[in-house]
């Protein structure tokens, strides 16, 4: 942020907290989430564990406040991600929200979302976090086939997601997200329909639906490096399953306004939107990752480490003073974006000039059909959506 | 140090005087099949004459460069000076000539025996004749050298030295008697071959009076002295201070310097007949000191040179280019530098749509070529585009003028080509007999013509063929060895161009056609090479955002075609708070990648599959 700034009402802020701990490691997984049953065997007791990592959260807090003059800042949107929050015990969950609340200033509006899993969400649990100030759920089902609940490593069925579903609306959730995977070992195009069908029935608000990608340092990716995760789409199998998702959703009223997420009007994800405009973000807890300014920096990864150092948890950070890589990030950001970027805003937030440094190769791209161009905004077209990373790697 | 009984070298005077004694000198090389014991037996010999402790025989002193040791081939001459006390009570200088074992370097060889009076011929008692022994014995034969056969490696069980024996009476003519038993690993019979020198070693004539006439037969680069040159003097003297001539050059330089390794650099002062020293004279450039040409003095010069210089010249060429481009200028002041101590190898800029600016360079073959390849990618930490080899083609025109090309990329429109012709060797096998077949079906296909067959002994066949040049470019020794499993050993040499039925052909990518993968090739195996090039090409040129043709065709004609279709899915489904700086190097990383290929039209192709060419040369020929 320049100087000129200090004197204007302060931006407001994303928060984040994460909450790492799940009841099992799913096999896809690369998130920082540890299974709590051997978290448990080792040396926490009862629900201490909870307890304790609230403590250091809450002491993170604090800090961040103070030595990044955060304090009474406006929130736009708190997150509580995962792991598995929906685990989480309710009143240590809420006592961060509230710290939360006393440190920054939210507002009525303020977007609060939990994620959860299927197989820890009743309603009794669902009421209290609606009654400690959540207003968006978000639920992770992947998928409403039990054989291929099972192929991702889940621990709950098809019925247990409806059921969750259910709990959040008899909690009186009315903005709740649905998350579903596709491209699943021995998944049909059939399959993933009607996957997509069984959550429009639903109706949620909001709907995430991801290819599944697989990772390095998950047990999927060392079946895959070794050539033995079968099942898998061919690239053919699945460009259909994306088209035939865009087609159900946008057929039933979502629009689709980032790669792999979906709305009804007036839904989108305000925390996500913030992250892909690139606005500023604190991250709370262990491997949380935040951007202040133009520096952005992240805490240990493991919750016993994370805890040790809790006044100052960084383990890493770098500082994005370059204008390009700004630039570059912005970008890399903003296309994922079906609205796009507008050049003008680039330009005044990064302090320079995207046309001057890309004019040549947004034309290309244009002329290529893989980048659209109107009133000083420009966004990918459904090809270039589709071959987002080669188009993206060009602004780095 | 140096003179041991003769005189005390270590002060010299101004005008130095001569007191060696002619009849004290033996000058001999080393010549050997590769791995047949050379370099262990120089170390034996250094090691008993004194000229080495046992520490600093730790390493073999003759292979000094790294690469060579590696390798385990002397590609640079280094010579030493020897004293010898015999049995007879004399004291002898002995300057042990090392010589390039390789085919690539047969001129080389033979000016170093040129300036020896014998060579011990070293055989190895386990494997017999190779096709280097008989070449280098064949070298000495025609330089009138006396042959010491020593049979080495008498101490492996699976030692044969009668068989050994009897080769060389009945391959090379010489009597069984004469041969030597030696372990050189173990220093048996070492002793005795010192003697044998002394005895049967003729010692070196020559007149100090008449004009000075001295063969170089090896020169190098140091960053001090600048080119040195090694040489054998035959007639007169050559005295630190004199002003003297390169005769084919006719450069003159006053001489600094004039000494000998013994092996530690020692200053003599003057040279006579008969000796072998270095000159230094702040020659700025190697190519001045020409391997096999004769330096004489200005103020009295010699009228004729020793016969039989010969211009380096280059028989192998490849284009040589920066993966980097931004490293031309590095790789330029690379080349320099390797030339500097390597007047064989050539180069000249070139420019290649497909690859930028590189250079065109010439090799004395293809050992030469990976040498230099290796010591530019170790020593100068360049990655490196190779465009697959070419032979110098002889392209006869309609109007009689004759152009040699170097590259296919400069072959003339054909409309004004009346025909073309390529290089031929002469190539010999000696092959245990059960693979006689395996050759000849390997000869076959590589175009080759039988000149002779014939058995060195039961087990032991040479055969003989004439081959086309290209044919042994690509992988002729990774057959040989394969088929024959290491038992067969090749040497060559070079015969005449020969008209020939090649054609020019070439990739396009696109519908255009890439300079960098043309090659000229023989009509009857343009048809495979476009099939399997295109093949190779469509598994290493990454999918792209668009679908790329790959086609190889003689002149207007398509003779393969290959399709890479378009890339339509390269997305990353989720990116949020936690992901961005992971993300963003992933996706720098891709573009690191990308900058490394190289843009050829719209295509973007990987540096490998330049090399896919040598590759596919492999597997077609
Ligand atoms: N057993 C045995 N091995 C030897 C003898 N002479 C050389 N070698 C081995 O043969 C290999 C090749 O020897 P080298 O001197 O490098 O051969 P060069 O290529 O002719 O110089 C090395 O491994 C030597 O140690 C010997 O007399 N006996
Ligand atoms: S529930 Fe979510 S965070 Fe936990 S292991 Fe499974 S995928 Fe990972």
């Amino acid at each position: 942020m320049n100087k000129g700034e200090k004197h204007r009402a302060p931006r407001s802020i994303a928060i984040y907290v994460h909450i790492p701990f799940c009841l099992h490691k799913c096999g896809y997984c690369d998130f920082n989430s540890y299974a709590l049953d051997t978290l448990l065997e080792k040396d926490h007791a009862g629900q201490d564990w909870a307890a304790s990592y609230t403590d250091v959260v809450i002491q993170e807090i604090a800090g961040r406040c103070a030595n990044l003059s955060l304090s009474g800042r406006p929130v736009e949107s708190v997150f509580f991600g995962g792991g598995t929050p929906s685990l989480f015990p309710v009143e240590e969950t809420a006592r961060i929200l509230d710290t939360i609340r006393r440190s920054f200033t939210p507002s009525a509006s303020t977007e609060i979302t939990l994620e959860a899993n299927p197989g820890a969400s009743d309603v009794e649990r669902f009421a209290a976090l609606r009654e400690a100030g959540f207003n968006r759920l978000s639920i992770g089902v992947q998928s409403f086939d039990d054989e291929t609940l099972r192929r991702l490593d889940r621990i709950h069925t098809g019925d247990d997601a409806r059921a969750a579903f259910r709990s959040a609306r008899q909690a009186g959730f009315s903005n709740v997200s649905l998350d579903l995977m596709f491209g699943i070992p021995f998944q049909s195009p059939e399959q993933a329909k009607t996957d997509i069908e069984s959550a429009l029935v639903l109706a949620p608000e909001h709907l995430s639906a991801y290819e599944l990608t697989i990772e390095p340092g998950t047990h999927f990716g060392a079946l895959h490096s070794r050539g033995e995760l079968a099942g898998l789409p061919n690239e053919e199998t699945a460009l259909a399953m994306w088209e035939m998702r865009d087609r159900l959703l946008s057929e039933a009223g979502y629009e689709r306004y980032e790669i792999s997420n979906f709305a009804r009007p007036g839904y989108c994800c305000r925390h996500n939107l913030n992250y892909w405009k690139r606005g500023e973000y604190l991250g709370i807890g262990a491997g949380a990752h935040s951007l202040i300014g133009d520096r952005r920096f992240w805490n240990h990864a493991r919750p016993d480490v994370y805890a040790k150092e809790a006044k100052d948890p960084a383990a890493g950070e770098e500082n994005i003073t370059n204008k390009r890589k700004a630039l570059g990030e912005s970008l890399m950001l903003g296309l994922r974006l079906r609205e796009g970027v507008s050049l003008r805003e680039v330009s005044e937030r990064c302090g320079t000039d995207p046309e001057e440094k890309y004019g040549e190769l947004f034309f290309n791209l244009e002329k290529k059909g893989l980048l659209e161009r109107s009133n000083g905004n420009i966004r990918l077209t459904h090809r270039g959506t589709l071959l987002a990373n080669r188009i993206l790697a060009e602004f780095l | 140090m140096g003179g041991g009984g003769f005189t005390d070298r270590s002060r010299p005077p101004d005008r130095a005087v001569l007191t060696v004694n002619l009849q004290k000198i033996r000058n001999f090389s080393i010549i050997a099949h590769i791995d047949h014991g050379k370099s262990t037996l120089a170390d034996r010999i250094l090691e008993i004459t004194g000229a080495l402790s046992a520490r600093e025989m730790s390493s073999q002193v003759l292979d000094s460069m790294a690469l060579e040791q590696e390798r385990g081939i002397t590609i640079k001459a280094a010579s030493v000076r020897l004293t010898y006390r015999a049995a007879d009570g004399g004291d002898y200088i002995f300057n042990l000539i090392d010589t390039p074992g390789h085919v690539d370097f047969h001129y080389e060889v033979s000016r170093s025996l040129t300036a020896c009076e014998g060579a011990l011929l070293i055989i190895d008692a386990t494997q017999g004749i190779q096709a280097q022994t008989l070449a280098n014995a064949y070298l000495a034969l025609e330089q009138d050298l006396v042959i010491i056969p020593v049979i080495n490696k008498i101490d492996l069980p699976s030692a044969d030295p009668d068989r050994v024996i009897t080769q060389v009476e009945e391959v090379l003519g010489l009597g069984g008697e004469e041969c030597l038993m030696v372990s050189a690993k173990e220093g048996v019979g070492v002793a005795e071959l010192l003697e044998a020198i002394v005895e049967r070693v003729p010692p070196p004539q020559g007149d100090p009076e008449a004009p000075t006439r001295a063969l170089i037969i090896d020169s190098w680069f140091d960053s001090y002295q600048g080119a040195v040159p090694l040489v054998r003097v035959f007639e007169g003297c050559i005295r630190k201070g004199d002003l003297v001539k390169f005769m084919s050059t006719r450069s003159e330089h006053q001489i600094l310097d004039v000494g000998m390794f013994t092996p530690h650099p020692a200053e003599l002062g003057v040279l006579g007949p008969g000796e072998v020293g270095f000159l230094t004279a702040a020659i700025r450039d190697v190519s001045d000191t020409k391997v096999g040409d004769t330096v004489t003095l200005t103020r009295s010069p010699a009228e004729t040179p020793i016969p039989g210089f010969q211009e380096p010249k280059a028989m192998v060429f490849s284009g040589l280019y920066a993966a980097d481009s931004g490293d031309f200028e590095n790789l330029r002041s690379a080349l320099d530098k390797l030339q500097l101590n390597d007047s064989a190898f050539t180069f000249e800029p070139e420019t290649s749509g497909a690859l930028g600016f590189g250079f065109r360079c010439g090799f004395l073959g293809l050992l030469h070529m990976d040498i230099i390849r290796e010591r530019l990618e170790r020593e100068f930490d360049l990655t490196l585009i190779f465009t697959a080899p070419t032979v110098v083609y002889r392209v006869v025109l309609n109007d009689g003028f004759v152009e040699e090309i170097e590259s296919p990329a400069r072959l003339p429109d054909l409309s004004r080509v009346d025909h073309i012709e390529e290089p031929f060797i002469l190539g010999t096998i000696l092959v245990p007999s059960e693979y006689v077949g395996a050759i000849m079906k390997l000869t076959q296909e590589k175009r080759g013509v039988q000149r002779s067959m014939e058995y060195l002994d039961p087990q032991t066949v040479q055969l003989v063929y004439e081959l086309p040049f290209s044919e042994i470019l690509f992988d002729f020794y990774d057959k040989l060895k394969s088929i024959t499993r290491g038992y067969a050993s090749f040497d060559y040499e070079h015969l005449t161009f020969r008209t020939s039925d090649v054609v020019k052909l070439d990739i396009l990518l696109n519908e255009q056609p890439v300079d960098a993968f043309s090659t000229i090739i023989h009509k009857e195996k343009a048809y495979y090479y476009g099939r399997a090039l295109t093949g190779r090409m469509r598994k290493l040129i990454p999918r792209q955002m668009f679908e790329v043709i790959i086609q190889a065709a003689v002149g207007n004609r398509v003779i393969a075609r290959e399709t890479i279709k378009a890339l339509r899915k390269d997305v990353t489904a989720k990116c949020y708070g936690g992901d961005i700086t992971r993300k963003r190097k992933l996706l720098e990383k891709q573009k690191e990648g990308k900058k490394r290929m190289k843009n050829i039209g719209t295509v973007e192709v990987p540096q490998e599959a330049f090399m896919a060419v040598l590759d596919v040369g492999r597997e077609v020929s």
